[in-house]
C-alpha cells in the first residue's frame, strides 16, 4: 500500500516537473514563515513559482545532509545551529551580503547573526524572525511563578510541564544561577554543568506532570488545565492568552532564551538569485510586519514596527520589561560534540523513574 | 503455443521490472547504505573508519540496552493484552453473532485505521486528561472528587498502543476461528468438557496459528511505534524508537542511529523466533 | 429389558417452522434404534435434543426415567458421534480418545487402560501417536466411535457417521458397527437417510417425515407392512399406482386396470417388484394374476428387473418386476407377453 503510494507519487512528481519549465524556488522553512498571501504576492511580482516544505531545525539538517545540500534553494535554520553543522557537513554556501538589502534589517541583529553563523570568516545567515523561550503560566493558579527555578518548585507539584530538549537544559542551568553559554569553550566544564543539571531534573522529575513535545501539545497541556507552569514559546503563550486571560507568557527572571531564525542558502541551491529576491521581499517592512501580526514572532525587519497591530505590541510589553529585554540570553552557536553530551543527559532524564 | 507463452513472459517482465527497480532503489539500496554506515564511526579527522563501536555502544551503555529491554517488555505485555482483549471479540464475531451484525461490528473496529494514529492519540488525550471527558463524567456522577491521573502515564500509553494494534490481532484470529467446525466445540462439550476446558484445549490450540501471526504483527507494530509512547506515554516512557530518532535528528550521529535500527530489527526478530519456538509454531504455517 | 430412553410428545419450533412435531417413542435398553428420513425431516434436531445441544419446545425427554430438562450436554449420560466426526485435529489418536476420560478426573493408569482396551476393540492398536489427520476415512470413523464409547454412555447417538465414506467402505462399516453394538451392548440411536443402513443394522426403525414419526417397527415389519403410503414409498422399491375408483371388490387404476382387492376409499397402490411372481402355478387361492408385456430388460446382476406394461391398462401403466437370475427365465425377451401373479397380501393400498 505504501509502496503503491510512493510509486504513484514519484510518477506524478516526474510528470509535473517535466511539464513545468517555469522558474521555481524551493524553500524549507517553519510553519508560519511563508504565509500563502505573501507567496502569492511574490509569485505575481517575480513570476517565480514558490514551493514550501515545512520542517524544524533537526529535520532541516537531516534532509540537507542526506542530499549534501541539494533539493532546496533556501532554508531557515536557527542561527545557533549553522556553524557546527557547516563545518562538518558543508551543506550551506556563504551569503553574499552585497545582494541582501541590508538597510531593511536591524543592524545589530544582522551583525550578531553574521558573527554567530561565521565559518572561516564568512557569514552563512541573514536574520529573519526571532523569539524567546520562557515560561507560560496560569496566573490564577500560580501567581508567584517567576523564574526557571519554578519548574522544579514543589509548590506546583503535578502541575509542571516542559519540553525535554536542549533549551530546557540551558534554562535549568540559568535557573540554578549558572551561565552555560560562558562554558561553550570548555567541553569538560560544560559536561560537569550538564551532569549537575541532569541530577537536578531527575531529582525533581516527580513534580512534573508530563514533557510536552510540540507547539500543539504545549498549548494543549496548559489550556486543558493539566499543567499551570510550563516552559513555552512567547508566541504560543500570547495566543493562549487571547482565549484565556489567566494564562500568559512570562520572561523568567534569570533570562528568557532568545533565538533567531535565519535565511541560509544550501550548498547546491539551483535558484540562488531567486533566494535573494525572496529574502529581500520578505524583509520589506510591510511583509516583516505581516508575519509578526500573524504569528506573534518578532521580525528583524527594521521598518516593521509602524505596520504592527497594537495588540502585538501590547503582548510584548506585558511580558517584557526593559530589564527583561536586556536580560534575554541569545543562543550562541553550539560547539561540535556538545549536542551528544546533552542528548545522553536527556535520555537518562527521560528514562529515570 | 510457445509464441504465446513467450509473449506472456515479455509482458510479465515489462510489468515486473519497474516494480523491482523501485523496490531496489527505494527500499533495498537505502538499507544497504544504512547497514554499511552502521559499521562506521567518525575519526578525529572527520574520516569514516570501520568499527563495531556503534553496536558495542548498545551493550556497553546501560541506558541503551535498558531502554530496549523496557520497550520489548512493554511490547510483549501489550501483545498479551491485545490477545486477552481481542480473543473474546474475535470469538463473538465469528461464532456467536450473526454474519450481518459481525460485518457491521468489524467496520466499527476498522475506524481507528481510517482516522490515523495521530488523530486517535489526540482523541485519547481529550478523553483521559485531568480535565478530560472521563474525569469530568466520573466527578459529576460523584464517583471521585479529584481527577484521576490517567493521561501521560503507562496506562494511557498502553491504551493508545492497544487501540492502534488491536485490529491486527482480531483479523488473523478471526480467520482461523472461521474455519473452526462448531461440532468440535459440541463434541468437547459432549465429552464432558467445561467451557473453560473447551477454550483451553480446543479453541485456543485451533486458533494458535492466527494468534501467533497476530501477535507477531502487534509486537512489531508496538516495538516500532513512536507516537503513542511519545505523546501519551508520559515523562518516563523512553521508547527505543525515540532513541533512534534522537540519534538521527538530535545528535546527527547517523552511524549510531543506523546501528540501533538494525539492532532493533535483529533483536525483535530474535524475540519472535524464541516465541515461535516456545509456542511450537512454525513460521510457514503461521504465515499461510 | 426396560426402556432406557423415553421421548414424550416432544415438539420443536424455530419461529414459525415446526422441525419436530409431537414425537413420542421409547427405546429399549441394548437396542439399535434408527431414525430414518430424508434430509430436513427433523431427525438431526431430534438427536441434538436428546444430546442436549437443543432444547425441546414442548414435551420431555427421559433417560432411565430421569427427565433431562435443564441438564447440559456435558452432564447427560449420552455421547454423540458427529456427522463430520469432529475429531480434534490438534490431538493424536490417543489424546482424542482420552479427552473425555481426562475430564472425569481419572488417574493416568486408569485412563491408559481404558483407552488401550477401546482402541484394540476397534482395531486401532499401534495408532496411538498418529495424528488424526493422517488416518484413512474408516480409521477416523473408528476413532470417533471409540472416543464416544470409552465414556461408557447409556446411549450412543450417531449422526449419519457413515455419510462421508465411499460405498465399499460404507457396506463394510455397516456390518462392523452392528457387530460392535452387539458385542458391547450399548444402546445405539442412529440417524440416517440411507434405508439400507437402517434396515441392516437396526432392531427398530422409526421413519420420520416432516417432523413426524410415520411408523416405528422392526426392519422386517417396516418392509413387509408399511403403515402409511409414505413409508411404503420410502422404504424399499415399489411400483406406485394412483387409484381412481374403488368398490367392495375392486380397485381401479388411472389406466383402467382392475385389481381384485377390497379396499374402499383407497387412493394409492404399492407393489414391490420382488413380490411379483413370474409364471405362477394357476389357481392359487390368494394369488391375483394378470398379463404384462416386456418393454425392456434392465440387467443389473442380482438386482435385474423387467420393465413391463400392464396389458389390462389402457394407458399402458408401467410395472417393474424383479427377475430371478436362473435358467427358467433366460429366454425372456422384449415384446414377450408373460403371466404375472401376486399374493393379495402384497397389494398394499392406502
Amino acid at each position: 500500500m505504501i509502496m503503491k503510494k510512493v510509486l504513484l507519487g514519484a510518477i506524478a512528481l516526474a510528470l509535473t516537473s517535466s511539464v513545468m519549465a517555469q522558474e521555481t524556488l524551493k524553500i524549507i522553512t517553519w510553519k508560519g514563515y511563508a504565509p500563502k498571501a505573501l507567496v502569492k504576492e511574490f509569485e505575481k511580482e517575480t513570476g517565480i513559482k514558490v514551493k514550501v516544505t515545512y520542517s524544524n531545525n533537526e529535520e532541516m539538517v537531516a534532509k540537507l545532509r542526506a542530499t549534501r545540500g541539494a533539493g532546496f534553494d533556501l532554508a531557515q535554520p536557527s542561527q545557533d545551529r549553522i556553524t557546527a553543522v557547516q563545518k562538518k557537513y558543508k551543506i550551506y554556501q556563504p551569503i553574499d551580503y552585497g545582494k541582501v538589502k541590508t538597510d531593511q534589517l536591524i543592524t545589530s541583529m544582522l551583525d550578531a547573526v553574521k558573527k554567530n553563523t561565521g565559518v572561516d570568516g564568512k557569514g552563512y545567515g541573514v536574520p529573519h524572525v526571532y523569539g524567546t523561550t520562557g515560561m507560560i503560566v496560569n496566573k490564577k493558579n500560580a501567581p508567584d511563578a517567576k523564574d526557571w527555578s519554578d519548574l522544579w518548585n514543589p509548590k506546583y507539584k503535578g502541575k509542571i510541564s516542559y519540553r525535554l530538549k536542549r533549551p530546557l537544559l540551558i534554562a535549568t542551568a540559568f535557573g540554578m544561577g549558572e551561565d552555560p553559554f560562558a562554558l561553550y569553550g570548555d567541553k569538560a566544564a560544560y559536561q560537569k554543568l550538564i551532569d549537575k543539571v541532569e541530577k537536578k531534573l531527575i531529582e525533581t522529575k516527580p513534580l512534573v506532570k508530563n514533557y510536552w513535545t510540540s507547539g500543539d501539545t504545549q498549548v494543549e497541556i496548559i489550556k486543558s488545565g493539566d499543567a499551570d507552569v510550563i516552559s513555552g514559546w512567547d508566541a504560543k503563550g500570547w495566543s493562549v492568552h487571547k482565549t484565556n486571560p489567566d494564562i500568559d507568557f512570562i520572561a523568567p527572571k534569570s533570562g528568557a532564551l532568545g533565538w533567531i531564525d535565519t535565511f541560509a542558502i544550501p550548498a547546491k541551491a539551483k535558484n540562488i538569485e531567486g533566494a535573494y529576491k525572496w529574502i529581500n521581499f520578505m524583509m520589506r517592512p510591510k511583509n516583516g510586519a505581516a508575519i509578526t501580526n500573524a504569528s506573534n514572532y518578532g521580525t528583524a525587519s527594521k521598518g516593521a514596527p509602524e505596520f504592527l497591530d497594537a495588540a502585538i505590541k501590547a503582548d510584548f510589553e506585558r511580558s517584557f520589561t526593559k530589564e527583561d529585554i536586556d536580560n534575554i540570553k541569545w543562543h550562541p552557536p553550539v560547539p561540535d560534540g556538545f549536542e551528544a553530551i546533552e542528548a545522553k543527559a536527556l535520555d537518562r532524564i527521560k528514562s529515570a523513574k | 503455443m510457445s509464441m504465446e507463452r513467450k509473449g506472456f513472459n515479455v509482458t510479465f517482465y515489462l510489468l515486473i521490472i519497474p516494480v523491482l527497480l523501485w523496490l531496489f532503489i527505494l527500499i533495498v539500496l537505502p538499507h544497504i547504505d544504512l547497514f554499511v554506515s552502521s559499521f562506521q564511526v567518525e575519526a578525529d579527522d572527520g574520516k569514516k573508519v570501520f568499527s563495531f563501536d556503534n553496536y558495542l555502544a548498545f551493550f556497553k551503555q546501560q541506558i541503551y540496552w535498558l531502554t530496549f529491554v523496557k520497550t520489548a517488555a512493554y511490547a510483549i505485555g501489550v501483545t498479551i493484552l491485545a490477545f486477552v482483549i481481542t480473543f473474546p471479540i474475535a470469538f463473538y464475531l465469528t461464532k456467536v453473532t450473526s454474519k450481518k451484525n459481525a460485518s457491521f461490528l468489524i467496520l466499527l473496529l476498522l475506524i481507528p485505521l481510517w482516522v490515523g494514529e495521530l488523530v486517535t492519540v489526540y482523541g485519547w488525550m481529550v478523553l483521559l486528561g485531568d480535565h478530560g471527558i472521563i474525569n469530568h463524567l466520573l466527578m459529576s456522577v460523584g464517583i471521585i472528587d479529584k481527577p484521576m491521573n490517567m493521561l501521560y502515564t503507562n496506562f494511557s500509553m498502553i491504551i493508545g498502543l492497544l487501540y492502534m494494534s488491536m485490529l491486527f490481532m482480531v483479523v488473523p484470529v478471526m480467520s482461523t476461528l472461521e474455519s473452526l467446525d462448531d461440532s468440535l466445540i459440541e463434541a468437547a462439550s459432549d465429552l464432558g468438557a467445561s467451557k473453560f476446558t473447551i477454550f483451553r484445549r480446543i479453541i485456543i490450540p485451533y486458533a494458535m496459528p492466527g494468534i501467533v501471526s497476530g501477535a507477531i504483527i502487534v509486537f512489531m507494530l508496538v516495538i516500532g511505534d513512536y507516537l503513542a509512547p511519545n505523546i501519551l506515554g508520559g515523562k518516563s516512557s523512553l521508547w527505543f524508537t525515540e532513541q533512534i530518532y534522537n540519534q538521527f535528528l538530535q545528535t546527527f550521529n547517523w552511524n549510531q542511529g543506523a546501528a540501533f535500527g538494525f539492532l532493533l530489527l535483529m533483536l525483535s526478530s530474535g524475540i519472535i523466533w524464541v516465541a515461535l519456538k516456545l509456542s511450537g509454531q512454525k513460521l510457514d504455517k503461521v504465515g499461510s | 429389558m426396560g426402556n432406557i430412553l423415553e421421548v414424550k410428545n416432544v415438539s420443536k419450533y424455530f419461529g414459525d417452522f415446526t422441525a419436530v412435531k409431537d414425537v413420542d417413542f421409547v427405546v429399549e435398553e441394548g437396542g439399535f434404534f434408527s431414525i430414518l428420513g430424508s434430509s430436513g425431516c427433523g431427525k438431526t434436531t431430534l438427536l441434538r435434543m436428546i444430546a442436549g445441544f437443543q432444547h425441546e419446545s414442548e414435551g420431555d425427554i427421559l433417560i432411565r426415567g430421569k427427565s433431562m430438562k435443564g441438564i447440559p450436554p456435558e452432564k447427560r449420560p449420552v455421547n454423540i458421534v458427529f456427522q463430520t466426526l469432529a475429531l480434534f485435529p490438534m490431538m493424536n489418536v490417543y489424546e482424542n480418545v482420552a479427552f473425555g476420560l481426562q475430564r472425569k478426573k481419572m488417574s493416568k493408569p486408569e485412563i491408559e487402560a481404558l483407552v488401550n482396551e477401546m482402541l484394540s476393540r476397534v482395531g486401532l492398536n499401534g495408532f496411538e501417536t498418529k495424528n488424526v489427520t493422517e488416518l484413512s476415512g474408516g480409521q477416523r470413523q473408528r476413532v470417533a466411535i471409540a472416543r464416544s464409547l470409552v465414556m461408557k454412555p447409556e446411549i450412543l447417538l450417531l449422526d449419519e457417521p457413515l455419510g462421508a465414506l465411499d460405498r465399499k467402505l460404507r457396506e463394510h462399516m455397516k456390518v462392523e458397527l452392528k457387530l460392535l453394538q452387539k458385542e458391547i451392548g450399548t444402546t445405539f440411536i442412529y440417524i440416517t437417510h440411507d434405508q439400507s443402513e437402517a434396515l441392516v443394522m437396526s432392531d427398530k426403525i422409526a421413519v420420520m417425515h416432516q417432523g413426524v414419526f410415520e411408523q416405528i417397527a422392526t426392519p422386517r415389519d417396516l418392509y413387509r407392512n408399511p403403515k402409511t403410503a409414505f413409508v411404503a414409498g420410502f422404504v424399499g422399491d415399489s411400483n406406485r399406482f394412483e387409484i381412481t375408483q374403488s368398490n367392495a371388490e375392486q380397485l381401479i387404476t388411472e389406466g383402467g386396470w382392475k385389481i381384485n382387492k377390497a379396499h374402499e376409499g383407497a387412493k394409492l397402490l404399492f407393489i414391490r417388484p420382488e413380490a411379483l411372481i413370474l409364471n405362477p402355478s394357476k389357481g392359487g387361492e390368494n394369488i391375483e394374476t394378470f398379463s404384462v408385456t416386456i418393454k425392456t430388460i434392465l440387467f443389473d446382476g442380482s438386482n435385474t428387473k423387467l420393465s413391463t406394461t400392464v396389458d389390462d391398462s389402457s394407458s399402458g401403466e408401467e410395472l417393474l418386476i424383479s427377475l430371478p437370475q436362473n435358467a427358467e427365465f433366460e429366454n425372456l425377451k422384449e415384446g414377450d407377453s408373460i403371466l404375472v401373479g401376486i399374493h393379495k397380501d402384497d397389494l398394499k393400498s392406502y
